[in-house]
């Protein structure tokens, strides 16, 4: 079981679009928007290489300036 | 596990990401925080980068189960990068080197013999022997050791001892002098001092920020997190970013401009020329804190010296400066024009004027930053100190939201390699083997008789070599003994066909390479040491910012692993100083017979602390440290005490450097130095910060220099040692990518970040592919004077270079780009320019 938490930044006027786009990936959750464009958002996966490709993955949505993890549990 | 118990976790996860990001979250999603589960907490600094975050690691039953971002960290804040993410998995590569190994034919050393595991009493006696007959039949450049900004403080401070005075031979070098030399020559020569004036928090109080050569988003994430949230956060905030060619912080820029290589010089200068054709100019800041010079011209490329372009330079390695008036720097700087500057950079005049404009705006605080585009750069200590003339004429320096910033790639490239001092040159705390009073100092606090440290010029003839003479000088036969630790130099180091591998492989040479994994550098080397790396010892690091970090030991090391400062300590009781200083000075001490062990390590300072077997830190947790343990005593703690007489007590020849007793480290997230009375210092030379500057926050002096004045040093625009002609047509840039560290060693070894970026491919413009018959994919063959590999075509990926100008990654062990890139250097740092070169792509 992997669980680990993640702050992903953009511009607030993609943020919206950023959202749909991280909600739809599989073992992630939205817990927080922000205006200024911050996402909080967690990955629950019992693999922790699905943790870290969906992680590098944020990177690659249109938008997305930088993700930054905080939390990682791993057993 | 109970659903329940996942979702505690998840909760508890999503809680400190809100909390460090400053988001609320929906108030059923706050709880307490969990009892720790038998985990034991204990803050590391990363292993990585020169940011210096500070990562928790959750320790359970010797083996690290958690982590987190240090949220009372105040450079992360709680913040981690991808690369963090991944940190303590670099300790579990599956192939760790556990034993030490020798080459060997017939059950005797062989330099063409094959590896053997040998016992480390083996290893060391077949070194010592190699390095006693080197050190008599060659002198002080005989033997040579090439250290790095990733040793932790006390591991490069043993190593400056073990060469210095043990050896006599000032034939120490960091890997820093590839990433930082550039750097530290502009500091010196402008303020007398080096290391930056500001600090991170810059980051929140800039109104402006300018990125010069420095691909933050990628290099430095969680100071690009930071940054991003001022942009996104302050009104009226802009981003400016120059390159050679378009990375992933264009994402973030108001004004991104892409310039031609080398006419950076061009642009600073203009920017000067601009604030004084406009009278912007601070003119109470310059007549109180500054001084105009102009530096020596046509330098040379810091190349061999029967080398065309040395030949033909007027001036070859001169950094003499010499007086000059204000209006004569105008007159300078005026050629500069935006015209010409526009058309020498190829950077539209509307985007260079934008540019201008802020730094001449009296309201607006700017934060200029840079990293190895400044630094890797053939007149990087002139482009260095061009911006500190930007900044100088404003007096837009040291204080909050304004300052040069040089950022570092190394985790402790400031804070072992450049404050320790492991370089040829130096002796800890800036001081340098030049000055008589500076080597007698150190030979005072190491209890050495009088003119054990040699000089520049000794009896045994010069002694200073810097890191790109060294393989030169294993080529040559002049280096016949060479210990690399903590860094991968045959991966690292220019023209590897031409220098390195026939220097290492050099029948007359032995060379020793301490690292956890079989590298590049470790299979081209006769002897390899495995090594107890990060988190496995107790360590301390110095980031960017001045701030001194420590952590414990967390985990143990696999096998006969040991740290690379046991290594130096345990080696230094193979040799004696009879076998290595001549019978006169011997005879001035009472070292006659002693190890150089006895003599620099069990000295009574190093050796003072006792060890009872286990360091325990403020909560009661226990923790092994095993150079402790073997040696007897609490050596960290002797060491940096013994350091600190370099820097934090009365008679030293240099302040400004003082720094927190052991102790106080363990218990706080890091101080910024100067440190004294407790309290850590985040803008120097400016009064109301630095302890070292009476008065309030009107009063600026730059202490460094004898008047208290930095100097405006004009220095022009001078071509690059190469440029791209009919046959080499392209620029050659080279540096790294978000997912891998430097050469890759650790993270090459990390199975998600291998994957996600497995190969290091040609970025390059889709009109130049398309000019070759190449698309994206395409195997090609890359090629310069020196050498060829061959990599695939990336024309869409993060990377967008201009025409006329690909870019390849570095960290790539199975195509290694250093066998393309010129080992020119900058002539007065001496720090090679892996950023531009000439070069040809064809279809393989």
């Amino acid at each position: 079981m992997t669980i680990c938490s993640l702050v992903i930044y953009s511009k607030p006027e993609n943020t919206a679009s950023v959202a749909a786009e991280v909600a739809r990936m599989e073992a992630v959750e939205i817990h927080a928007d922000d205006p200024s464009g911050k996402l909080i958002v967690t990955i629950d996966h019992p693999d922790r290489s699905f943790c870290s490709e969906t992680i590098m993955g944020f990177h690659g949505i249109d938008g997305v300036l930088n993700t930054a993890l905080v939390y990682e549990y791993a057993e | 596990m109970s659903l329940s118990r996942r979702d505690f976790i998840k909760t508890n996860a999503a809680v400190a990401a809100a909390a460090t990001a400053g988001v609320t979250l929906p108030a059923s999603q706050t709880l307490a925080q969990e009892a720790d589960d038998g985990i034991r907490w204990d803050k590391t600094a990363c292993r990585f980068c020169g940011t210096g975050c500070s990562v928790l690691v959750g320790v359970r039953d010797g083996k690290v189960v958690a982590t987190q971002g240090d949220p009372d960290a105040p450079v992360n804040r709680g913040l981690n990068c991808i690369k963090g993410y991944f940190l303590t998995k670099i300790m579990y590569g599956k192939d760790r080197l556990t034993k030490p190994l020798l080459r060997k034919s017939g059950g005797v050393y062989a330099k063409d013999g094959e590896f053997e595991e040998v016992s480390w009493e083996e290893a060391f006696q077949t070194m010592a022997d190699k390095w006693v007959a080197a050190r008599k039949a060659k002198g002080p450049k005989g033997v040579g050791m090439f250290g790095s900004g990733q040793w932790t403080i006390w591991e490069g401070y043993a190593a400056s001892k073990l060469l210095k005075a043990g050896f006599r031979s000032n034939s120490l070098e960091p890997n820093a002098r590839h990433c930082m030399a550039s750097a530290v020559g502009a500091f010196m020569r402008a303020f007398g001092i080096d290391e930056p004036m500001g600090c991170y928090d810059d980051l929140e109080h800039a109104d402006a920020f300018v990125l010069w050569g420095a691909n933050m988003a990628e290099m430095h994430p969680i100071l690009w997190s930071r940054l991003t949230n001022t942009r996104l956060t302050k009104p009226g905030s802009e981003v400016h970013v120059l390159s050679t060619f378009e990375h992933r912080c264009f994402e973030l820029a108001d004004n991104g401009m892409i310039f031609v290589p080398q006419t950076d010089l061009a642009i600073t200068n203009y920017i000067a020329n601009y604030i004084i054709q406009n009278k912007a100019y601070n003119k109470d800041f310059i007549d109180a804190h500054t001084n105009f010079k102009r530096t020596a011209t046509d330098i040379g490329y810091g190349l061999r010296g029967n080398h065309p372009l040395e030949q033909a330079a007027a001036n070859p390695g001169k950094g003499a400066l010499s007086a000059m008036t204000f209006d004569e720097y105008a007159e300078a700087v005026a050629p500069y024009t935006l015209e010409y500057t526009a058309e020498l950079s190829g950077v539209p005049a509307e985007k260079l004027e934008a540019l201008a404009k802020l730094y001449a705006d009296p309201t607006k605080k700017v934060s200029s930053y840079w990293t190895m585009g400044f630094n890797q750069h053939t007149r990087g200590v002139w482009v260095n100190g061009n911006v500190y003339n930007i900044h100088l004429l404003m007096g837009k320096i040291s204080e909050p939201g304004n300052g040069p910033f040089s950022l570092t790639g190394q985790p402790s490239a400031c804070g072992t390699a450049r404050e320790v001092g492991t370089f040829t040159h130096r002796l800890p705390a800036d001081l340098v083997v030049a000055k008589d009073a500076h080597r007698a100092y150190a030979e005072k606090i190491w209890q050495l008789p009088a003119g054990t440290i040699l000089g520049p010029k000794s009896d045994e003839g010069p002694t200073l070599i810097h890191a790109v003479a060294m393989h030169r000088a294993l080529k040559d036969s002049v280096m016949n003994c060479f210990w690399v630790m903590c860094n991968n130099n045959m991966q690292a180091a220019a023209n590897m066909n031409e220098e390195s591998l026939p220097g290492w492989r050099n029948p007359d040479n032995f060379v020793a390479v301490s690292d956890p994994y079989p590298t590049v550098s470790a299979m081209a080397a006769d002897l390899i040491l495995p090594t107890s790396m990060w988190a496995e010892k107790e360590g301390a690091y110095g980031n960017a910012e001045r701030r001194t970090q420590f952590w414990r030991e967390q985990v143990q090391a696999p096998g006969d692993s040991r740290s690379d400062l046991w290594q130096i300590m345990e080696f230094a009781k193979y040799v004696k100083v009879d076998d290595v200083w001549p019978a006169e000075l011997v005879a001035q001490s009472d070292y006659a017979g002693k190890t150089l062990y006895d003599v620099l390590y069990a000295n009574g300072v190093v050796d003072k602390f006792a060890f009872d077997g286990k360091i325990l830190d403020d909560r009661g947790n226990e923790y092994e440290n095993h150079e402790s343990a073997d040696f007897g005593y609490y050596v960290q703690k002797g060491l940096f005490e013994e350091y600190r007489l370099f820097n934090s007590v009365e008679g030293i020849p240099k302040k400004g450097h003082e720094m927190a007793d052991f102790d106080t480290y363990h218990k706080v997230r890091g101080l910024r130095w100067p440190v004294i009375d407790g309290k850590e210092t985040l803008w120097r030379f400016r009064g109301g910060y630095d302890p070292h500057v009476e008065g309030d926050e009107s009063v600026v002096n730059f202490y460094g220099k004898p008047d208290g004045r930095a100097n405006i040093i004009f220095a022009p625009y001078e071509p690059a040692a190469e440029s791209p002609d009919d046959e080499y047509d392209l620029w050659l840039c080279t540096g790294r990518v978000l997912e891998h560290w430097h050469s890759g060693s650790m993270t090459r070894r990390v199975p998600e970040l291998y994957r996600a970026v497995p190969d290091a491919v040609i970025y390059m413009h889709k009109d130049d592919a398309r000019a070759r018959k190449l698309r994206d994919g395409s195997e090609v063959r890359i090629s310069t004077r020196r050498g060829e590999i061959t990599t695939r075509v990336e024309t869409r990926g993060r990377n967008r270079p201009p025409k006329g100008l690909v870019f390849v990654p570095w960290f790539d062990a199975s195509r290694l780009v250093n066998k393309l890139t010129l080992d020119a250097t900058d002539p007065l740092s001496k720090e090679t320019d892996y950023k531009k070169c000439a070069c040809k792509v064809e279809k393989a």
